[in-house]
């Protein structure tokens, strides 16, 4: 048994989300992106080891992790027998040599400013490990080997005067001259066009039996890493899902990833029938990765077992809003989306809103009555006031009429005086007239007096029979418990109505409806991730076996 | 045939560069009926997204064209400008390659769609909301996105947002330049799914550009391998992918790199560079079987079976 020469184990790799100062203070636990999470193999001299997904699966940060280009946030990576994980970067700088990286855009992996031959020569000179003239010599060394001649010719070409093969062939070049043991090649055809794929990859395999490297091959294309590896990892959000021989997964591929990744490759023959079963959806966003298996919601096989959890609700409820019809309905029973909210193993959705509570109906009945007695009281009070005045304004106006004498006499004395005091004097109506319009004004004020005096008194009347008309309501507890029993069956109801018509894996896991206040709970049973798990010759990380 | 779509009767473009005069695409002929998709093959740089562009007359100025390109008989290339801007989104509608370059990050979805809508149709705001609301839900986006800017979305839905703005005037013509080279496979099938479902819907037609010989197998109806500005061969997909003709067809199916493959097989040496085209056959440089005739004398594009055509001096040796 040979030694192996990289062994990965629970490697973890979080970066961080940047958020604004501002939300920071409000959000409890810092935002991670769950880039590789718990990946753990190991590599055989010689072996090439594809790691397979979709992009955003973390392939790429796995790759560069287990060179240290990210340090890892936990986990172990032992090289060639050298613990690695948390080595300064001085003492890792030798060992670097040794494990070199193809990267896939061979247009931005070389310096523009740097001709070809400068590029490959320049890690020679970076390591120390040549003088000028030496790393020249090497340089076209190398060249001539992997397939870039004339390389005299080409050494002194810049990359914008290369086709994207030789460019890419230059990048191997670059990676091939410390002669390293470990090559991670990063989707190193992915940019070429297909007719020159192949050259590549026969000069990847060359180069392999010539010095005995070991690749890992990290690749979206499952054909081609059937053609060139020897195991394979498939990757989903962070985490294996499968891993073993290559020829073995292909033969039968065991979790509903890798079947739904083998069936949806465009075979090139038009005979070959379109029965495709694709799998919905894209890949979840991995700041919050779902729950259980991380494939579960887009799953074709999924049970009720397979980590359902609130956010597979919501996502329900927004396909569902996708028809016009049923967004009115739900909408109408649940209230309009945006309310809704996950958190731990339940989703709420605020439909009912029964309102306040008793105890706070009661309080406010008692402070609106309280508040209708005042002005009822006060009202009173002040028809109460209007009526005396009018009495007191009859009898001080009688007085004054009935002293007719006051007139007479200031009419006589005008009658004698001169002209002008006549004229000032402007005797008017007559007593009598005079005594009438008094009393009919001071009836008038006595009137508005008694109305407001009468109003008064009822308000306040009303208010205290408002008192005891609402205070028995509001003692009849039993009212309102029946409206918001009714309310209540009729949303559980409609909620049970929606998971009948949901995929029956999704319904299966819900444990529990609850509707308390104004907030109907969805609560799922909680699950684990299935873990890699031995299947006849490779580890798989699915419920189904 | 009256219910072509769209008919390229040896077509020209002709870039002028530093360097000299270019043929991206020199006199290429097809025919793409309705409901019925055209598939464009090649390799970077072989002229397949000129001849996109030239179909939307989105070509940058000073190009020079020739030929004849109708669009229900109205030669696109002579069309004025004016004429061509009401002919473009409304009638022939693209797709391109990467979604998230073509929205404009500073505009929502929904501005997106009703500026699309309302430079093609006096209709009312409410109209316009509602035709992107049904849109978008046709393509599995709800009404709450709307209001979302384009880096909020994923790839595919990206790529599902610019395929509804696409169809949301009921496009006769749909030109697709590479519309899944930036998606991962399984987002890449539903994304053909889509474009399956609206050509069965609308009896669009649909000129898909692409490298990709699997997808040209699974989606169209016919195909035209182009090399070096040319078609070399064009016919029904499954003659082509069956029975080849061209050399450069046949060492193209040969190279992909597919579950079945048993060895790794390429086309030797480069594609030419169109400053200098090579004399004779454009291929021959590259070509397995080249003779003399292939090094002087140009082929002549034959018929060698109903609608299938090659550009090939011995086309008749590979029958």
């Amino acid at each position: 048994m040979t030694e192996p020469i990289l062994e990965v184990e629970g490697l973890v790799k979080y970066f961080p989300v940047k958020i604004p100062a501002a939300q920071r203070l409000v959000v409890r636990q810092p935002l991670v992106v769950h880039a590789v999470e718990g990946v753990s193999f190991s590599l055989k001299p010689g072996e090439i080891f594809g790691v397979v997904g979709e992009s955003g699966c973390g392939k790429t940060t796995l790759g560069r992790t287990i060179l240290r280009l990210v340090e890892p946030s936990d986990g172990r990576i032992v090289f060639d027998g050298v613990d690695i994980t948390h080595m300064k970067e001085s003492e890792l700088r030798p060992i670097r040599r040794s494990m070199q990286i193809i990267f896939q855009d061979p247009h931005a992996a070389l310096n523009p400013a740097m001709t070809i031959g400068e590029s490959i020569a320049d890690p020679l000179l970076i390591h120390e490990l040549a003088t000028e003239p030496e790393a020249k010599v090497r340089a076209l060394e190398i060249m001539t080997e992997v397939g870039l001649s004339p390389a005299e010719q080409l050494y002194t070409k810049y990359p914008a005067d290369v086709s994207g093969g030789q460019k890419q062939r230059a990048v191997i070049a670059r990676a091939m001259i410390l002669r390293p043991k470990l090559i991670v090649a990063d989707e190193p055809v992915a940019m070429l066009d297909m007719s020159i794929r192949a050259k590549i990859l026969e000069l990847m395999l060359e180069l392999k039996e010539k010095y005995g490297l070991t690749y890992i091959f990290i690749t979206h294309d499952l054909a081609t890493a059937k053609f060139i590896c020897d195991r394979i990892a498939i990757m989903y959000l962070g985490r294996i899902v499968e891993v073993g021989d290559s020829s073995e997964i292909y033969r039968e591929p065991k979790h509903p990833y890798t079947q739904a990744l083998l069936g949806a490759i465009p075979v090139p023959d038009p005979d070959r029938p379109r029965m495709k079963t694709l799998p919905k959806g894209e890949v979840p966003d991995a700041i919050r990765p779902p729950a259980g298996c991380r494939f579960h919601p887009r799953c074709p096989v999924s049970t009720a077992a397979c980590g359902w959890e609130p956010a597979d609700f919501l996502d329900l409820l927004d396909l569902r809003a996708l028809d016009d019809g049923v967004r009115v309905r739900d909408e109408e029973a649940l209230g309009s989306g945006d309310r809704f909210t996950t958190q731990g193993g339940a989703s709420r959705i605020r439909a009912l809103d029964p309102g306040m509570t008793a105890r706070e109906k009661r309080s406010l009945l008692v402070l609106t009555a309280l508040g209708s007695l005042a002005v009822g009281l006060l009202n009173a009070l002040a028809g109460v006031g209007t009526f005396g005045l009018g009495i007191l304004v009859i009898l001080v106006f009688d007085l004054i009429a009935r002293r007719e004498s006051v007139r007479t006499d200031l009419v006589d004395r005008g009658t004698h005086g001169d002209t002008l005091r006549i004229r000032a004097l402007d005797p008017g109506m007559t007593a009598r007239e005079k005594r009438s319009l008094l009393a009919l004004s001071v009836l008038g004020a006595l009137a508005i007096g008694t109305l407001q005096a009468v109003m008064g008194v009822g308000t306040f009347a009303a208010g205290v029979l408002v008192i005891v008309v609402f205070d028995a309501i509001a003692r009849r507890e039993s009212v309102r418990t029946g409206l918001v029993n009714r309310a209540t069956s009729r949303v559980r109801t409609y909620v049970a109505g929606i998971l009948d018509a949901a995929p029956q894996p999704l319904a299966g896991a819900v444990k529990r409806i609850t509707i308390s206040g104004s907030e109907v709970l969805v609560e799922f049973a909680p699950s684990t991730d299935p873990g890699l798990r031995k299947v006849d010759d490779r580890d798989v990380r699915c419920v189904l076996y | 045939m009256s219910d072509t779509v769209l008919e390229a009767r040896n077509l020209r473009v002709l870039y002028r560069t530093k360097r000299g005069p270019v043929h991206a695409v020199d006199g290429v002929s097809f025919d793409l009926r309705a409901g019925e998709t055209l598939g464009v093959v090649g390799e970077t740089g072989s002229g397949k997204s000129t001849l996109g562009k030239a179909v939307l007359g989105i070509l940058p100025p000073g190009t020079t064209k020739e030929g004849e390109l109708l669009f229900e008989r109205k030669n696109l290339l002579t069309l004025p400008d004016g004429q061509l801007r009401r002919l473009r989104g409304k009638e022939i509608a693209l797709i391109f390659q990467d979604p998230m370059t073509r929205l404009d990050p500073l505009m929502t979805i929904e501005d997106h769609f009703l500026e699309t809508i309302r430079a093609h149709e006096s209709v009312s705001a409410e109209e316009a909301r509602e035709r992107t609301r049904a849109a978008l839900a046709s393509m599995g986006i709800p009404e709450s996105r709307l209001k979302n800017y384009p880096h909020e979305f994923s790839g595919g839905m990206r790529q599902r947002i610019m395929i509804a703005m696409g169809v949301v005037m009921r496009p006769k013509l749909l030109v697709a330049d590479e519309p899944t080279t930036s998606l991962d496979v399984i987002v890449e099938g539903q994304i053909l799914e889509i474009l399956e479902d609206l050509k069965r819907a609308y009896g669009m037609s649909l000129l898909l550009i692409t490298h990709n010989l699997g997808i040209v197998a699974e989606v169209c109806d016919t195909v035209g391998v182009m090399y070096a500005g040319l078609f070399v061969e064009y016919g029904p997909v499954r003659d082509v992918f069956k029975r080849p003709i061209h050399p450069y067809t046949r060492g193209l199916l040969a190279s992909i790199i597919h579950l079945d493959s048993s060895e790794l097989v390429s086309i030797d040496g480069l594609p030419p560079d169109l400053v200098t085209p090579p004399a004779g056959c454009r291929f021959h440089p590259r070509c397995p079987y080249v003779q003399d005739v292939c090094r002087t004398t140009a082929p002549e594009w034959v018929e060698y079976r109903p609608g299938h055509f090659a550009l090939c001096h011995f086309g008749r040796d590979f029958l």
